[in-house]
């Protein structure tokens, strides 16, 4: 599970989600399953590995995938790569 | 420019088998190259074959091509198959397809080919769909994947009228362990079919392309022939093999053309694209081929480290097609692998379809793909593709990309609504003629007579001669064509309808075209009486999760719209285009320059054909 997520990360990472599957930011919640609740498919996930990777600059590997269930999970990933933020 | 020397390899002498039994039979003399290397199989290959490294693979040489068939027709022939039989085949590829492909044509069984229920789609869906297909075709036995076995046994996959319409299932690893062979192979007649292939209906009801072994084998050799097949050539592709491009394409190609083909799953490329570009550098492999948005996701998603220091100056073809040819993909493409010796002139973007076994028309090779710049008002209002000249603006142009001439022995030709020919740069409907095409579609006689005459196919594809050389510009079914695959409107549509709050009926789904993506968008409208802007989110995103658990692929868009937004027909029928028209327009969503243009060729092609169909039938009735 993720805990408090990092101010900045996770409205940028709304963004992206929101961008990606063409809902509103502010609709994205950090509990929110990609796959049972945001219906993404498995060209999204990596469509959403890709965006990440450039809009954070920190890798997102095929290992990681399966463990980023959730928005939170992502901001948490990211987060833990940035420990400068 | 590392191009052609003067010391072109021999061409490879191609197959003159009859039949497809007679082709796997003669692909176990040694002189005929014979080798399928299937890539990440796991334990998917045949007992005893497993690759070391996942990537490595197992290859089957000539004669243990014909080995894998042969026990395949023995244990089909144990099971109760005899020649004439229909077999459902649900594999996406690997060995198990070969075996089942081949191990048919050796008893003269007819193969029908239907993709397995893909991991994140509903497969109640997809049973049903499996269902009617089975239905339809008569098939007596079913091979596929544990995991849909399973599933098949409950007696979920049942015809129209509920009756179980799947009987024997068997699974394709037990095709590969058959202990015995079969001696005989059985006789088939040329015009026989050879393979049965699923496509669309208007309604998204499946429709049974029967091909015969004449048709497939002359498609296979002309493709051969004019790709000038020879020695050092290879081919690669992800494809899968349920897939015309990769069965015909990657399998029966190479086996008539005698060069060998290295195949991968698609779910590998999915997830590492980059693994395509090193099969070819890797194996060094000269032919290739995969939907234009293959390509795309490649230029945006695989970086140069990724590919290290692997060089793909070894390939010479790089077929595209399947799906609408974008120019700006080619370009990216070209450009972001230019460092890794890909060369642009390699590019061949193809036209073909599922009722002409696999292409129609291939351009020249060895020149980079020729783009059309029209003007863009008068391609749309007036069916004219009129060269832009130099003062245009780039928003008043827009770029096609040629797919070339008609293979030998093979025509194309362009008709106006009235169905006759039209004059070069003027838009009509493409009809093709010639070897390849189908025996007709299985079970449906009025739907074969409606699409062909004279000899004559009619696509229902939209396009435009210069010079000689097609255009294709858009197409008037209401299909949906996402990464190379044929989507329903109504498949998604009926899902959409099970989500509570959106009004039962009143949901529309079609597809535009998505540069960035290189494929098509999904877009889902529907209406709703919920007002408020939380309900609304939440209705989008459970409108995704259920087509993505119908079709396995999300809608990129939901479009959530007031009751009455939705027009129907007098009749009740819904009005996908016009929504489409209107979505494309900025009435709904974002207003979508590029798109629209592209978006509205099919439509008004087809009202005014619909328009002259009324007025002759008033003019008849007087």
């Amino acid at each position: 599970m993720t805990t408090a997520p990092s101010i900045d990360i996770e409205p940028e990472m709304k963004r992206i989600v929101g961008r990606l599957f063409r809902l509103s930011p502010e609709s994205i919640q950090p509990g929110f399953r990609f796959v049972e609740d945001l219906g993404a498919d498995s060209y999204d996930a990596v469509e959403l590995q890709l965006a990440v990777s450039q809009a954070f600059d920190v890798t997102v590997t095929d290992a990681d995938v399966p463990r980023l269930r959730t928005v939170g999970d992502l901001v948490e990933h990211v987060r833990r790569q940035q420990p400068g933020r | 420019m590392p191009v052609e020397t003067d010391r072109t390899p021999p061409l490879r002498p191609l197959t003159r088998a009859p039949t497809l039994g007679e082709l796997l039979l003669e692909g176990a003399e040694p002189e005929r190259n014979v080798s399928l290397r299937f890539l990440f199989v796991g334990d998917d290959g045949p007992p005893g074959r497993r690759g070391d490294a996942p990537d490595d693979g197992v290859t089957l040489r000539g004669l243990e091509v014909l080995e894998v068939a042969r026990r395949a027709a023995a244990h089909l022939r144990a099971r109760g198959v005899s020649a004439g039989d229909r077999v459902l085949v649900l594999l996406g590829g690997g060995p198990a397809f070969l075996a089942a492909f081949g191990g048919c044509q050796l008893l003269g069984a007819v193969p029908v080919s239907l993709s397995p229920p893909l991991p994140t789609g509903s497969v109640d869906e997809h049973l049903a769909r499996i269902g009617r297909v089975a239905a339809l075709s008569g098939a007596v036995a079913t091979v596929t994947l544990p995991e849909v076995a399973a599933y098949l046994r409950l007696g979920r996959g049942r015809g129209p009228g509920g009756e179980p319409a799947l009987s024997r299932i068997i699974l394709g690893r037990d095709l590969l362990a058959e202990p015995t062979r079969l001696a005989r192979p059985h006789q088939a007649r040329p015009e026989d079919p050879a393979f049965v292939q699923c496509t669309s209906g208007a309604t998204g009801d499946p429709r049974l392309v029967v091909l015969s072994h004449r048709a497939l084998l002359t498609n296979v050799r002309t493709i051969a022939t004019v790709l000038g097949f020879r020695e050092g050539d290879g081919g690669c592709a992800w494809l899968p093999l349920f897939h015309d491009m990769g069965l015909m394409g990657f399998v029966l190609c190479p086996l008539a053309g005698g060069i060998p083909s290295v195949i991968l799953p698609p779910e590998v490329f999915v997830r590492r694209p980059q693994e395509w570009l090193l099969g070819i550098a890797r194996y060094r492999a000269t032919i290739s081929a995969a939907p234009n948005f293959g390509y795309a996701l490649c230029a945006r998603r695989v970086q140069p480290a990724d590919l290290a220091a692997a060089d793909l100056s070894c390939w010479r073809l790089a077929l595209c097609g399947g799906e609408a040819v974008s120019p700006r993909t080619l370009a990216a493409f070209a450009s972001r692998f230019a460092p890794m010796g890909f060369r642009e002139s390699s590019f061949l973007p193809v036209y073909g379809l599922a009722e002409i076994c696999l292409a129609a028309t291939l351009p020249p090779l060895g020149r980079p793909p020729r783009i059309d710049s029209v003007e863009r008002e008068a391609v749309l209002c007036r069916q004219v593709a009129t060269p832009a000249g130099e003062s245009l603006a780039p928003a008043e142009t827009i770029g096609f990309v040629s797919v070339g001439r008609a293979m030998p022995a093979h025509e194309v030709r362009l008709v106006d609504a009235e169905g006759r020919p039209v004059a070069e740069r003027r838009l009509g409907e493409i009809e093709v003629r010639g070897p390849s095409l189908m025996n007709g579609y299985w079970g449906a006689e009025a739907q074969t007579a409606a699409v062909l005459r004279d000899g004559w196919l009619r696509t229902g594809d939209l396009g435009y001669l210069a010079d000689g050389e097609l255009f294709v510009t858009g197409r008037h079914k209401d299909v949906i064509i996402t990464r190379g695959r044929n989507l329903f409107p109504e498949d998604i549509e009926r899902a959409v309808d099970g989500v509570p709050g959106v009004r039962v009926g009143r949901s529309v789904a079609f597809g535009v075209p998505d540069e960035e993506l290189g494929t098509e968008r999904i877009v889902v409208l529907c209406e709703t009486r919920l007002g408020g802007q939380p309900e609304r989110d939440r209705l989008q995103r459970q409108v995704r999760v259920a087509v993505l658990t119908a079709t396995g692929m999300s809608p990129v868009e939901v479009v959530v719209a007031a009751p009455g937004t939705i027009c129907k027909t007098t009749s009740g029928k819904l009005q996908r285009r016009r929504m489409r028209e209107r979505y494309l327009l900025g009435q709904l969503g974002p207003p979508r320059e590029t798109l629209l243009t592209r978006a509205r060729l099919g439509a008004s092609f087809f009202l005014e054909r619909a328009k002259r169909a009324i007025t002759r039938r008033r003019g008849a009735r007087r």
